[in-house]
């Protein structure tokens, strides 16, 4: 007979069986996800803030599982997978779109009596609903916003909290014309012709953007929290001097008035400190929101210039909040003095009051924020600089922060797009949306001083005419009404830069691609801001055999074509409109179109640059790079390899310019040859007795040089001389143009290859 | 969305008037001479014109005259003179703004309070959106709060979203007021700038006010309100081509190369503010008596806080006296009945003191008066603040823009309320006959109470032609010589005085408004007259959709009497059996006046915005 005692032996070596079982089968599991523990917590009585990243492994389980997180059991979340943070989930191999499930726990010690914690994104592409320990937090919509809760009564001290994440990157709802009722303000992460797929195919949404793919981190501060410091930098270039106009304000987290002294300190922040301004403010804070607008003068500011005018002087401005002789919380920000002006009437962008001509592109770094290091945006921006680009056009996107602060260092100015692009839906709950995110984007860049202007919506479909021959329903007013909303929200916003109510068609000349004839280019334009323009080259065929199995490399049927336009070729428009040869072999197929890349590149940038001012006042090369494995508009494929077309833009983009306009592209045997030649000078430095060489070579012999001296001005364009050649022999010719200053120091180069041929094959501009 | 008012968004306000020594001085020579040439005719009119058969007529038209007349010479008292505050560069720190400097050097703290109940969100918006523009040379704190009485969630994400206050409550006690006074006590501001959801503030706001407050006992500024929306009508000569084509346009066209400009459908309710503010208020500045009328005023908390304290110790006090002797009487009878006299007078001190603080307890303080005009209101309390003497400014230049009722039951309601508080006032607690006030701010206050009576004899003025040619009575002796040589000048002197005492500022249109309101007057004051509350309806701030004829029938009914009476008079003076030709013809001038001035708020009735100006 068993003793009461065996009962109590079994049912005790039941529970350590379990226990166990427990400890091998769950414990592991949930060490996955790490915990951090704060150990030297003493530090945060040593600054007012203390940052704890949330980065690393998190568990993670996509689709709709559950409406509440009540649903989950610690052990069910120690069953997910496991998923890097931050990280777009295309990137760690999750190809999902919809919703999809964060978790994380994290241990924080007991905190003094005042101190609050807020639990901060930097990015959730698209939707984020969060809860901790069960609790409801709170929700954001938006990918590119960084945004954060106060969770100081959701808290548990010194013992695990449980963080999840809802997140929810949704795809538009498929079906007729669904691209153009778009509801989520991604702008080219969710629809663009650089996108898996294209723009125009059922495929278009592939490979899908979402995630948490920005820092997520606690904070720990004290009861006053400095928030939303606008810094609008206002010069008096006559006197010397300049304002730098604070907004800001100091969320006070208690219940009673607090009173307070708001130290200012004003330093240089890359360049050596010659002087410090400090400026104090006494006030009681009182609960909640209270806002400050402090300006603070300063006698001859180091301001800040593009690389091509000056240095990118930045200057960083602390804030302090002292109460009770206690600095409670502080923040840093950084800025410029410069001043942007564009005068629509002349056609002129000043910086400074320096006129400024723009040499533009288009920038897409990557379809996964994600992946782009500040070392691969710093990357990026030095192949910019050395194509002598001075402006990019963040393309229908916003873009990680990285890349702002790297621009301001580097002089690199910017055209910021609001990520609208192309038809949206036009209720009242988009509507307001679109509002909401514009705001929070002019108001989270604001202090950038490479940002020089917002572009709200790129072709809208009211104004796109285009739009007919892609969609069976089109309406001549959706999304008018938004469009002006959204210019005037925005407007008030920021007198600092110039917004451009939207990037019309009409700015978008697409000659040679989508219309007409690159030699149009020629052609005098009416159009003041060049937005896009360019064509698309294939990568090299190293880079091309990433993209394309072996037996895809030469695509001939239907099917074949049909990968290639999902990597965002256009054969349509490369055949049928730039009459692009395939040639023989995939390496002249690729050689083909980057030599027609670069000679519309060189064609249209240089004719535009002649045109300065007169209307032109802006270009943007369309594109940059290319934002995932693919053979699109970039003139660097997606390894970051250059094309032929960079180097012609950079050619084209030099500062000082000799520049060689031409009215045919080959010569019939007897016509006469003549060329303009140009001297352009985007630099704000006059060449006085700068040396002018031009050339003629054929094949191997130099034919003729010619040299004279010419004062070249600061800022100028001018025709100086009109040449002609006559009975050149069949063949082909090599006209060299240079630029050197006074001492011999080569300031540009140009050069222009032309053929006489038999009369059969001479080509006309005017074909 | 878009709002109708979009189009108008690039309006810029008027400069206020310019003010001229040479004119000033000859308007108060005319209007000296009126006022002189007016006494006369008065003296006159009762004296030898009163038509002794029909004393029910004649008195009551005679004392309309006088009344009228009593009118004229405060009007008169409020348009003197202009001379405008003087305008000081803005203060950099409190103290500057005190009459006691403070120890340190703190910087001026600014609230501002956007009351709202209903209206838009974007609305609403929009107006949060300019007051996160204002500018200050100055280190400053503003603090923006969105007082929502509606409890709406959209709008607390709007206040999240732009980084400005939300403060709601559980009731709605009290209305604006009382939504104001909620935020006062959650806020610490120095000063506050009071809004309406629609009011959209110029970044200018505080730069040109602040510097007033360096006299320390300036209460508040006000500055006046422009309505950015008004429609502004069509050319004459557009309108004549609509109609008749090309002579119409030509007969158009040389009539406004005559006349000037004329725009037809230009304000159609004469919303226009600018001969409240740019005048009446304006020239009330040298009285120091000039009134605030809510948004787009910026006020001194401390200076309401201490007027609401002493108003609300004052009607604790009231309410004791009020009680006290019936709990003593009762208190003396239940002793007696005792026979316990000692037992009485501690029963009495205890109850007295429980009573009290009952009393205080249930007495609200409202810094804001609960009040349909709490702006009037909240001035009487503070000009009448015995011992601290607080000054109130009508800044002249335009600070920031607002919408103007755009239909008639809009206008009627926020007109009704206007009358029905500054008679409400006159009638419960008239600030004219309680001591704190200086005898030119009681002019000045008289002369706004006044102007409420004016529906009583307007209707006299209105009716009387009417009553003369049905009946054939006249309410003077008769129309001969005598009566013109009396008139006449009157008039024309008046027509002049007024006309260089509102120089720059269209006349006839106010005038006309003036005698249509009658009806909206008399309804307000026959309300307060019974003791019935007036209604606090916010006005919308949208358009209202419908026929609003209910509303103009009086008005219409005096058009339609009056041609009534023409015809019939004139029908009888063609019969023979009307045979007083002089006075035929005098009061038709007084029916073709009346019919135009009563006819301008008849059309608005029907007006509706010019939609193929939207489109």
């Amino acid at each position: 007979m068993r003793t009461l005692s065996d009962h109590y032996r079994a049912i005790s070596r039941f529970f350590i069986y379990w226990f166990m079982v427990w400890v091998i089968a769950v414990v592991p599991a949930s060490s996955i996800a790490d915990t951090h523990k704060i150990s030297q917590f003493e530090s945060v009585e040593m600054a007012p803030r203390q940052v704890i990243s949330l980065s690393g492994s998190w568990q993670f389980k996509p689709g709709e599982v559950s409406d509440t997180i009540n649903d989950f059991s610690e052990n069910d979340i120690a069953r997910w997978t496991s998923i890097n943070v931050p990280a777009n989930w295309y990137l760690e191999g999750k190809d999902i779109s919809g919703v999809a499930w964060y978790a994380k726990t994290f241990t924080i010690p007991h905190l003094n009596e005042g101190k609050r914690v807020s639990l901060k994104f930097s990015g959730v592409d698209y939707i984020a609903e969060i809860w901790l320990n069960g609790r409801y937090i709170g929700f954001h919509e938006g990918y590119f916003q960084a945004f954060e809760f106060d969770i100081t009564n959701a808290l548990v001290f010194d013992k695990e909290n449980q963080l999840i994440v809802k997140v929810n990157s949704p795809l538009e709802k498929m079906g007729e014309d669904w691209s153009l009722h778009k509801r989520y303000i991604k702008g080219i992460f969710g629809h663009h012709d650089t996108r898996p797929g294209g723009a125009w195919s059922d495929r278009g949404q592939e490979k899908n953007t979402g995630g948490i793919w920005a820092p997520v981190m606690l904070e720990i501060h004290e009861v006053a929290l400095i928030k939303n410091v606008k810094v609008s930098p206002q010069l008096h270039l006559d006197k010397h001097s300049a304002d730098a106009n604070v907004q800001m304000q100091i969320d006070l987290q208690q219940a009673v008035a607090l009173p307070a002294t708001i130290q200012f300190t004003l330093k240089p922040y890359n360049f050596p400190v010659t002087q410090t301004v400090v400026k104090e403010v006494k006030q009681n804070l009182t609960p909640g929101f209270n806002t400050f607008h402090v300006p603070i003068s300063i006698n001859d500011p180091a301001l800040w210039w593009p690389w091509e005018q000056g240095k990118p002087n930045l200057y960083q401005l602390e804030i302090k909040v002292i109460a009770n002789k206690q600095v409670i919380d502080s923040k840093a920000v950084t800025f410029g003095f410069r001043d942007v002006q564009y005068d629509k009437m002349n056609n002129e962008w000043k910086i400074n009051g320096q006129r400024l001509f723009l040499r533009g592109t288009n920038y897409i770094a990557s379809q996964w924020l994600s992946e782009m290091t500040p070392e691969r945006f710093a990357q990026d921006i030095a192949l910019m600089k050395a194509a002598n680009i001075n402006i990019v056009r963040v393309h229908a996107h916003v873009t990680a922060e990285d890349y702002y602060r790297l621009c301001d260092e580097s002089g690199l100015l910017n055209w910021q797009d609001f990520p609208l692009q192309w038809g949206y839906v036009d209720d009242q709950d988009f509507h307001n949306n679109v509002i909401r995110q514009a705001s929070a984007m002019v108001n989270e860049l604001f202090n950038h001083p490479s940002i020089i202007a917002w572009s709200l919506i790129n072709e809208p479909a009211w104004e796109a005419d285009w739009m007919k021959e892609k969609y069976h329903h089109v309406n001549k007013s959706q999304n008018k009404a938004l469009t002006e909303r959204l210019y005037k929200t925005v407007l008030p916003l920021d007198k600092t830069r110039y917004v451009h109510p939207f990037s019309a068609s009409s700015e978008h000349p697409w000659l040679g691609w989508y219309s007409g004839h690159w030699l149009d280019y020629n052609q005098p334009t009416n159009i003041s801001l060049v937005a896009e323009y360019g064509a698309q080259a294939l990568p090299n065929l190293v880079n091309l055999r990433k993209i394309m199995s072996e037996k895809d490399l030469w695509p001939e049927t239907e099917e074949q074509w049909g990968r290639w336009m999902y990597h965002n070729f256009q054969p349509k428009a490369a055949f049928n409109i730039a009459k692009i040869a395939k040639g023989n072999t995939p390496a002249d197929f690729v050689k083909n179109t980057q030599e027609y890349q670069a000679k519309v590149l060189k064609l249209a940038t240089e004719s535009y640059r002649r045109q300065r001012y007169h209307p032109v006042s802006g270009i943007f090369q369309f594109m940059f790079v290319e934002d995932w494995p693919s053979m699109n508009w970039g003139v660097i494929d997606y390894w970051r390899t250059p094309k032929l077309g960079y180097y012609a833009l950079q050619q084209a983009y030099q500062p000082v310019l000799p520049s060689i306009a031409w009215k045919q592209e080959n010569y019939q045997h007897g016509e006469v040859a003549d060329f303009d030649l140009w001297v352009i000078n985007d630099l704000p430095k006059d060449y006085p007795n700068a040396k002018v060489t031009y050339s003629l070579r054929n094949s191997k012999t130099l034919l003729e040089t010619h040299d004279f001296t010419l004062d070249v001005a600061a800022d100028s364009g001018l025709k100086i001389k009109d040449i002609r050649f006559n009975n050149l022999n069949l063949g082909h010719y090599e006209l060299i143009f240079t630029i050197a200053d006074s001492e011999g120091k080569r300031l540009g180069v140009n050069t222009h290859e032309f053929d006489v041929l038999n009369s059969e094959k001479t080509k006309h501009i005017d074909q | 969305m878009s709002f109708y008012f979009d189009r108008f968004e690039n309006r810029k306000p008027p400069e206020p008037l310019a003010y001229s020594v040479w004119r000033e001085l000859l308007y108060q020579f005319v209007a000296t001479i009126t006022l002189v040439v007016g006494a006369w005719y008065i003296w006159w009119r009762w004296a030898y014109s009163l038509n002794y058969d029909a004393l029910w007529f004649a008195i009551p038209l005679a004392l309309a005259e006088t009344f009228a007349y009593i009118g004229l010479i405060l009007f008169t008292v409020n348009l003197w003179k202009t001379k405008d505050y003087p305008q000081s560069p803005p203060p950099t720190h409190l103290s500057e703004t005190l009459d006691a400097p403070l120890d340190e050097k703190r910087i001026i703290s600014v609230d501002v309070f956007y009351p709202t109940y209903n209206e838009d969100e974007d609305l609403v918006r929009l107006s949060l959106l300019d007051a996160k523009c204002l500018r200050y040379p100055h280190p400053i704190q503003i603090n923006i709060h969105l007082l929502d009485d509606g409890k709406r969630k959209a709008m607390q994400a709007l206040a999240e979203e732009l980084g400005v206050n939300y403060i709601t409550r559980d009731n709605n006690l009290g209305f604006k007021a009382g939504n104001m006074r909620n935020a006062m006590e959650q806020t610490h501001g120095d000063f506050i700038v009071i809004c309406d959801a629609d009011t959209r503030i110029f970044p200018t706001f505080l730069i040109n006010t602040l510097g007033y407050f360096r006299d320390p006992k300036v209460a508040w500024v006000q500055t006046p309100q422009w309505f950015f929306d008004l429609p502004e009508g069509k050319n004459l000569r557009v309108v004549l081509k609509k109609y008749f084509w090309y002579p119409g346009f030509a007969l158009g066209w040389v009539i406004e190369k005559i006349c000037g400009s004329i725009m037809i459908g230009k304000d159609p309710f004469v919303n226009d503010p600018q001969m409240f503010y740019d005048i009446i208020q304006r020239r009330r500045n040298w009285a120091n008596a000039s009134f605030c009328c809510g948004a787009g005023s910026i006020h001194r908390r401390e200076a309401i806080m201490e007027a609401a304290l002493k108003a609300y110790s004052r009607s604790i006090d009231t309410v004791i006296d009020d009680v006290m002797p019936d709990i003593s009487k009762a208190l003396s009878k239940v002793a007696k009945q005792l026979e316990k006299k000692e037992a009485e007078s501690r029963l009495n001190d205890r109850l007295k003191e429980a009573v009290t603080s009952q009393i205080i307890h249930e007495i609200e303080m409202t810094p804001y008066k609960f009040h349909v005009s709490e702006d009037i209101y909240t001035s009487i309390v503070l000009h009448s603040d015995h011992g601290r003497e607080w000054k109130s400014v009508l800044h002249p230049g335009i600070e920031c823009k607002m919408l103007s009722p755009q239909d008639l039951q809009t206008w009627t309601v926020q007109r009704f309320k206007y009358a029905g508080g500054s008679l409400d006032i006159c009638f419960n607690d008239n600030p004219v006959f309680r001591p704190g006030l200086n005898w030119q701010q009681k002019l000045m206050y008289t002369s706004t109470f006044w102007s409420y009576f004016g529906g009583i004899w307007n209707i006299l003025f209105l009716l009387s032609p009417v009553i003369f040619l049905f009946t054939q009575v006249a309410p003077i002796a008769s129309y001969s010589s005598e009566f013109y040589k009396h008139i006449f000048p009157f008039l024309i002197l008046n027509e002049l005085a007024t006309m260089i005492g509102t120089w720059g500022i269209a006349g006839f249109k106010s005038k006309a408004s003036y005698l249509s309101f009658f009806a909206v007057n008399l309804q307000a004051l026959w309300t307060i007259l019974r003791n019935k509350q007036i209604k606090f309806p916010t006005t919308p701030k949208e358009r209202q959709e419908g026929n609003f004829f209910h509303l103009v029938v009086p008005q219409f009914m005096v058009i339609v009497l009056t041609f009534a009476g023409l015809g019939y008079a004139g029908y009888g003076y063609y019969q023979g059996s009307f045979n007083n030709l002089n006075g035929l013809l005098t009061n038709t001038f007084w029916c073709i006046n009346n019919i135009v001035a009563m006819s301008g708020l008849v059309l608005s009735a029907f007006w509706k915005p010019d939609e193929t100006a939207i489109a």
